[in-house]
């Protein structure tokens, strides 16, 4: 497990939710901080002293007070932060579940886990420090769709091509050699069935009849 | 001083000739032709003085109204005019002044002629200025533009009295010969009998012996034809001849027949002249000596006329351009205030123009920001409402429950958590977007949220849609119009199935939207009524189509 682990949250109640959570997973020392300067700060000095922490907790949004920032959000502590100390694991803990902010965190700030506040917040927060210690990333749930291909909404074109076969009454048989003809892949009957099976799934048809129904209704094709 | 006045008499018929030919083309109203009349054959001074009135009021305005050819008809009159009162330096002016107008013109026959009228009076004037060179100049122009016999007779005749003027009687003889031939074979009975009398004149002079038969038959010629004027001349020459000859009685016989002549003619000039010949032919020497000293003094007194009038004209000539450039220094004034004027004018309208502008920029800065705080106003209730409607009375429920009934923790923790998610989809809406890049992933990742085991969101084209040709501001407007419609959809459609269609169309983006939920009687609520405003801000459209029971049908274009 984890020896030194930094929480940078500003609620004060979270943070000892957090704090809880971390004392349970047997993390001796266990530092907390309410801004993000002050976070960087402790870092740093940490490495100076050569006790560098191993994991950050931080949240993404930080409420603004008298105090003045360096950095104003937790976004701008992570990009620093990786770019200065890339060996340092950082987990978010945050209310954003925004895909588009988590694939920028993830992807371009090489972030190690991110755990949505949700009602289950503290439990997958300990399942994504576990994680992280294995090495491998982590996604709550709630944002877990952000990297996940079969998400795609997308129809594409030759899904079209093959409702519009199917809609003008040709049999599997007679599409399957269409396609070959017009040198479209995958043409074999076997994974034209598969592929209009997972159509069928998608669009909730009971039979090849309702898909097209379906989808004409839909105004796809 | 005699063959003066003959060639001055000599000259006003000429003269006559000319403008009369002249003023065929002059035609003009009556009084026009009823002035021209006067200077043809004026009765006095005074009616001269009002011609030239009259000619120097049309000559002024034929010049306004840019009518050359008839200012210069009315300078040739007024010309004459001057030559008649004797103001022959004024004469001169105009003459050139006509000449430089005809300069302007294209050239004609019309200009020519004109052109050689100018030239023989500009000669005239210089004779009687004792000015020969320049007057035999001015006749070799003319005559350099003319080829009408009639006008060259003429010329030559003037030019040959320059010549007797000047004693070269030689060549003006033959000039004379030369003009008297032509004439014949033209067959104009009074030119020819004016060049033989003249020819005979000069014939005379150089003692010729054929000199007397010429003027004899020059007189016959002219008491044929009635040519008054021309008699009194013969009968003078004649009265020379035999005076150069000593022939006294012969020559008082001839003084006395121009005598009869002159009061035939009925012209004082004339009358004087002839008497002032008879007397010269006194045998006192006290009247000779008389004449000669009248003669002489005359001649003096006609030399410093001139004189004075030369150095009158130039005076006037002076206190006219003085005149002119003061008037023109007095114009160039208020040309200078007008100008100062008009610019004091440009500078107010730019000034009020400006202060305008200013004045409505304020107000549509102020009409603006007035809209501005409407619109955040509008968007602050929006979201109390919101707020009021959604966690606020879930929150009370939720009191309510605590208090009557302990239910179990995990029931309220449900029911917080739902509170939980409505506040969250609440800050949602309204939180920032980031539409700078990956506008495409922004959409799917919206659209995804909507996804669910109950509902499948299929889309169309998203990623292949150039969307960077969208402004930022209509891709926010786009995304929240999504976002509202898909809100919707989820609340009240029962939809299990929603596609979405990108099309390009020419330079816009069409989205097609439709599900297969319960459709509405499309009685807009407060959130599609939303969108409509929305796209309405970014020249968008927005069109719904629905019946309950057949699905919810929207097109967004943008």
């Amino acid at each position: 497990m984890f020896t030194k682990v930094l929480i940078s949250e500003d609620m004060e109640d979270i943070n000892k939710g957090v704090h809880t959570s971390l004392c349970e997973l047997g993390v001796k020392e266990i530092q907390q901080v309410q801004y993000c300067d002050d976070a960087y700060l402790k870092i740093k000095k940490a490495i100076l002293d050569d006790a560098p922490f191993q994991l950050l907790i931080s949240d993404l949004s930080f409420k603004s007070d008298h105090r003045e920032q360096k950095f104003a959000s937790g976004e701008d502590l992570i990009k620093k932060l990786k770019a200065e100390y890339p060996s340092l694991k950082i987990i978010v803990y945050s209310v954003e579940d925004r895909l588009q902010k988590v694939r920028t965190l993830m992807t371009d700030y090489n972030l190690d886990g991110y755990v949505c506040k949700s009602r289950r917040g503290l439990s997958e927060l300990s399942k994504a420090i576990k994680s992280v210690l294995g090495d491998k990333l982590y996604l709550s749930p709630e944002v877990a769709q952000a990297f996940n291909a079969n998400n795609n909404l997308e129809i594409d074109d030759f899904d079209i091509q093959l409702l519009k076969q199917l809609a003008n009454g040709h049999s599997q048989e007679e599409i399957s050699t269409h396609f070959k003809n017009n040198k479209i892949s995958p043409s074999s009957l076997s994974s034209l069935e598969k592929r209009l099976n997972k159509l069928r799934i998608e669009f909730k048809a009971n039979n090849a009849i309702h898909l097209v129904a379906i989808v004409k209704d839909l105004g796809l094709i | 001083m005699k063959n003066v006045l003959a060639s001055f008499l000599f000259f006003a018929f000429s003269c006559h000739t000319f403008s009369s030919t002249k003023l065929n083309f002059i035609q003009e109203q009556d009084s026009l032709q009823y002035y021209a009349s006067i200077v043809n054959k004026p009765a006095s001074t005074l009616s001269l003085a009002k011609a030239y009135q009259f000619f120097n009021k049309q000559k002024d305005a034929s010049l306004k109204s840019h009518d050359t050819m008839k200012a210069i008809g009315h300078l040739r009159q007024l010309a004459i005019i001057q030559h008649e009162l004797g103001d022959y330096y004024g004469c001169e002016t105009n003459i050139v002044l006509a000449l430089k107008l005809l300069d302007g013109l294209k050239v004609s026959e019309v200009t020519n002629e004109s052109k050689v009228g100018l030239y023989n009076q500009l000669g005239r004037v210089n004779m009687i200025l004792l000015n020969y060179d320049n007057a035999l100049n001015y006749y070799n122009k003319g005559l350099k533009l003319t080829k009408l016999p009639t006008y060259i007779n003429i010329i030559q005749n003037n030019m040959a009295l320059v010549y007797m003027e000047q004693l070269n009687f030689e060549r003006a003889e033959k000039l004379l010969s030369e003009v008297y031939q032509n004439s014949l074979a033209q067959g104009d009975a009074e030119q020819t009998a004016r060049a033989l009398d003249n020819l005979g004149n000069v014939q005379s002079k150089l003692t010729r012996p054929e000199a007397l038969d010429n003027l004899k038959k020059a007189l016959k010629m002219r008491l044929d034809i009635n040519d008054n004027y021309g008699v009194y001349s013969s009968y003078r020459h004649l009265k020379e001849y035999y005076k150069d000859k000593n022939d006294i009685a012969k020559a008082s016989f001839y003084a006395n027949k121009a005598y009869e002549a002159a009061k035939a003619v009925n012209s004082a000039s004339y009358i004087e002249d002839a008497l002032s010949n008879i007397i010269s032919l006194s045998a006192d020497p006290k009247i000779l000596e008389y004449k000669r000293l009248k003669d002489s003094i005359t001649h003096a007194k006609q030399i410093a006329d001139n004189k004075y009038a030369l150095i009158k004209y130039n005076y006037l000539k002076s206190e006219n351009e003085a005149k002119a450039s003061e008037l023109k220094f007095k114009d160039s004034q208020i040309e200078a205030q007008k100008e100062k004027l008009n610019k004091t004018i440009y500078q107010m309208i730019t000034v009020i123009g400006l202060l305008l502008t200013i004045f409505l920029y304020f107000i549509i800065k102020s009409r603006h920001k007035k809209e501005k705080l409407q619109e955040v106003y509008f968007t602050e209730s929006r979201i109390s409402k919101k707020v009021h409607d959604e966690v606020a009375n879930d929150v009370y429920h939720i009191m309510t429950k605590l208090q009557s009934d302990k239910s179990s923790k995990d029931l309220i923790l449900d029911d917080l958590e739902h509170v939980y998610l409505k506040t969250r989809d609440i800050s949602k809406e309204n939180s920032i977007i980031d539409v700078h890049e990956n506008y495409d992933a922004l959409l799917k990742d919206l659209l995804l949220s909507y996804k669910n085991d109950s509902i499948n969101v299929i889309t169309k084209n998203i990623s292949k849609m150039d969307w960077n040709s969208l402004s930022d501001l209509k891709k926010i407007t786009l995304f929240r119009v999504l976002q509202e419609l898909m809100t919707n959809m989820r609340k009240h459609s029962k939809a299990s199935l929603v596609a979405l269609t990108v099309k390009a169309s020419g330079k816009k983006i069409t989205i097609d939207y439709k599900d297969n939920g319960i459709g509405c009687n499309l009685i807009k609520h407060n959130g599609l009524h939303n969108t409509e405003n929305r796209m309405a801000s970014i020249n968008g459209t927005i069109t719904f189509e629905s019946e309950p029971g057949s699905g919810f049908k929207v097109q967004i274009t943008v």
